[in-house]
């Protein structure tokens, strides 16, 4: 199988008394607290300029702040709405479902027109905040996660859109560039990100389709990374006891793999290749520096910010065609050759390196230019690949099947490839 | 270390007069905790030709450092009868500023003292509002986490702040003759919290605080400067255990220390320290750490799915506690 693409074509002895004790912590505590705490705290006193002039707000409903693609993305939605004169209010709901579905009942109420989340857990949180969206009448668009076996149509006219990563093709990009660098045999983990997400069902597909194609290479063990550092970094520890020849780790987040990484060093184990997924700036840079073989980036620099231009459309009122209602792009490879080129073109860019603007189809209706490859698709195979789930009968809305049956997929494949304009990822891919 | 100790004993005597177990229960309540890790040992030996091997021995050592001076940290709070929820704050935000100092500012080794005195300051604030504020230590050091963790993302801005500082690294990462540096770090925590528990007056009030407030204090305990102590105390261990994880993972992050608090208040409770207080003690937390890491590590070599690690771990953490914790001793049951 040639390499996937979606483009058309290819102590002290002494005892301490308990005035000594309290002596030498008071004297410690009231020198504590200082720059490293009030700096900080006293930025949180600087709000936000007003922008009394801005009358349409989306709510970019986040995860977690505490992780460094949803911070990203975040800054690239603002981005984005500043450009078009919306205003972007950014709330966490901090994996908690059940405050995802209060804020969602938040936004709305407080006049919000749009949100952009994610529904982590397969999509368990969907019903719940679609419920809300059609009470107070606003658009939800999804990234990440969906229920199995759903479209947005499952839920009507107020789901926008549903939007991934190709991470099948990511996932299976990565794989093999691991194998290859390998030579094609040799012994390797894989530390996944926590089972049950679609995203996570994606890249673990697409590293078992590398795998299938090189039987040379042994999967010595699989056990989750829960997306973090540090739980990767005690699984690789163990992992390092357990496992006397180690070649090759593919971790499916970056920050995985770093706390893979730190572990293999402290351990002073090497010709051990790691690679990952998401190319957040430290994985990047960690590729640039020869740590890391290379990081499927997902491209939190363009997604957020082009989700952000397709609410500031629905909301002006341009409709999408069904297929434009789930829709996947394709993650970049960055390897060490483009890794520098990538920081300097994308993530360390003095000015954005897309133009939001010109994605849009409402100020731009007939040279509109998404700056990215973004194709339809097909949900039922979608979900044959990452539901792990027997398909139900009659899942599919009818207006869906008819939109495949008439050939509207490729259609729409075709539009965006020639409206795919200036994308300043596959000029580097090229230079 | 005998479980006959003079301030168990007046514990003891404060919380249910009259209802201490028969000395050779007591014995056997100390032997549990020790049996069950010796199970796990043979348990884990037979299944795996790695387990029971030198290089495992130094890992589960690297892995049960950080937690043990986290655990630490939280006993003596405990034994007091109250809690310290912010401990992992404290370590994520420790780790961030020790991140933050390097990677911006060139620091080096010192960073360990600014964030041992950023520690105790945290726990002096939280010892401050509960005793002075009177709010309960549950719901103070709840708000302080979630202050911590808002700073934490302030400075960090929600990403990981890598560095290179070998110096700093090897605190973490350096064996001494074999030995894991990390380990040697967790022995002087566990030394010195045993010193204080049973060779200082501080020690002593802590276990009649925990044993009833209200007789230590007519006692003439001072109440309040003791539990400002062992907040300190907390405060201290948890900023250099987030310290010493930071240089171990080359980085800070938002969300380290974050598992930290449940683990380690279950391997208090497992080292059989009542959360009632009192009752126990820092030299047994180790006990309880010995039995998590030694889980923990144990399953991931066996290869058991990770859905049923969950399962297992949660079993062995009732089981241990349903045989170590000395329930004569403890009045209530809540």
């Amino acid at each position: 199988m040639a390499a996937p693409s979606l483009r058309p074509a290819p102590p002290s002895g002494r005892s301490l008394t308990r005035r000594e004790f309290l002596k030498l912590a008071t004297a410690a505590g009231a020198t504590a607290l200082g720059a490293p705490l009030l700096a900080p705290a006293a930025s949180l006193l600087q709000a936000p300029a007003a922008r009394a002039q801005e009358s349409i707000t989306v709510v970019e409903l986040v995860d977690t702040l505490q992780d460094e693609y949803f911070v990203t993305s975040t800054a690239i939605a603002k981005q984005a709405g500043e450009a078009l004169g919306i205003k972007v209010e950014v709330v966490s709901f901090e994996l908690s479902l059940e405050k995802q579905v209060a804020e969602t009942e938040n936004a709305f109420t407080r006049g919000a027109k749009a949100i952009r989340t994610n529904a982590p857990g397969g999509g368990a949180s969907l019903n719940g905040v679609m419920e809300k969206a059609r009470e107070k009448g606003g658009l939800v668009l999804v990234q990440w996660d969906l229920l199995p076996w759903t479209t947005p149509l499952t839920w009507g006219d107020e789901f926008a859109m549903f939007s991934i990563a190709a991470d099948d093709i990511g996932g299976y990009n990565t794989a093999k560039a691991l194998f290859e660098a390998l030579g094609g045999k040799g012994n390797v983990l894989h530390i996944t990100g926590f089972p049950g997400g679609t995203n996570d069902a994606q890249r673990t597909y697409g590293f078992d389709q590398a795998l299938k194609e090189y039987p040379g290479i042994t999967l010595l063990d699989r056990q989750p990374g829960k997306w973090a550092r540090e739980p990767a970094n005690a699984l690789m520890r163990d992992w390092l006891i357990k496992y006397p020849q180690i070649d090759g780790v593919f971790a499916q987040a970056d920050a995985s793999a770093m706390g893979a990484l730190a572990a293999i060093e402290e351990a002073g184990r090497t010709g051990i290749t790691v690679v990952s997924l998401n190319g957040v700036k430290e994985a990047v840079e960690a590729v640039r520096d020869g740590r890391l073989l290379c990081t499927s980036s997902i491209l939190p620099h363009w997604n957020a910010g082009w989700n952000m231009v397709r609410l500031f459309d629905q909301i002006k009122g341009w409709k999408p065609t069904i297929p434009e209602r789930f829709m996947v792009w394709e993650p970049v490879l960055v390897t060490r050759d483009i890794a520098q080129a990538y920081l300097d073109t994308i993530i360390d860019a003095p000015t954005p390196p897309y133009d939001w603007l010109k994605m849009s189809r409402v100020l731009h209706p007939d040279d509109w230019e998404v700056q990215e490859l973004l194709i339809p698709e097909n949900p039922r195979t979608f979900w044959q690949k990452f539901s792990g789930k027997p398909e139900p009968a009659d899942w599919l809305h009818p207006d869906f099947q008819r939109a495949i049956d008439s050939g509207e997929l490729e259609r729409i494949a075709q539009l965006y490839a020639e409206h795919e304009g200036n994308n300043p990822v596959k000029a580097l891919k090229k230079g | 270390m005998s479980d006959r100790s003079l301030p168990q004993r007046r514990a003891a005597a404060v919380v249910a007069p009259g209802s201490a177990a028969p000395r050779w229960q007591a014995r056997l309540r100390t032997a549990f905790p020790f049996a069950t890790l010796l199970l796990l040992v043979i348990f884990f030996s037979l299944l795996s030709p790695v387990f029971l091997t030198l290089d495992n021995f130094n890992n589960i050592l690297r892995q049960m450092s950080i937690l043990l001076i986290v655990a630490l940290a939280g006993t003596f709070v405990i034994l007091m009868g109250s809690i310290d929820l912010s401990v992992g704050g404290t370590v994520g935000l420790a780790g961030v500023v020790c991140a933050w100092l390097i990677a911006n500012w060139g620091w080096g080794l010192n960073v360990l003292p600014a964030v041992a005195a950023m520690g105790m300051a945290i726990g002096l604030i939280n010892a401050l509002i509960y005793v002075y504020g009177k709010i309960p230590s549950f719901l103070t050091t709840l708000g302080t986490l979630s202050i911590l963790q808002g700073i934490i993302l302030v400075i960090s801005n929600g990403a990981a702040v890598p560095f290179s500082n070998r110096a700093f690294t090897s605190l973490a990462t350096a064996n001494l003759f074999g030995f894991p540096v990390i380990a040697l770090w967790a022995l002087a925590a566990y030394g010195l919290s045993v010193l204080l528990a049973f060779r200082t007056r501080f020690g002593r009030y802590v276990y009649a605080i925990g044993g009833g407030e209200q007789v230590a204090w007519l006692s003439g305990v001072p109440v309040n400067a003791v539990k400002i102590g062992a907040f300190m105390l907390a405060g201290l261990f948890s900023a250099v255990a987030g310290a010493l994880l930071t240089a171990r993972l080359q980085a800070g992050a938002p969300e380290l220390g974050q598992s930290m608090l449940l683990d380690s208040i279950a391997a208090v409770v497992m080292g059989g320290t009542a959360l009632t207080g009192g009752v126990g003690g820092p030299h047994r937390t180790i006990l309880g750490v010995l039995v998590i890491a030694v889980l923990s590590n144990g399953l991931v070599i066996l290869g058991v799915h990770p859905f049923h690690q969950i399962i297992i771990k949660g079993i062995v953490v009732i089981v241990a506690v349903g045989l170590t914790l000395d329930r004569s001793k403890v009045g209530v049951m809540k």
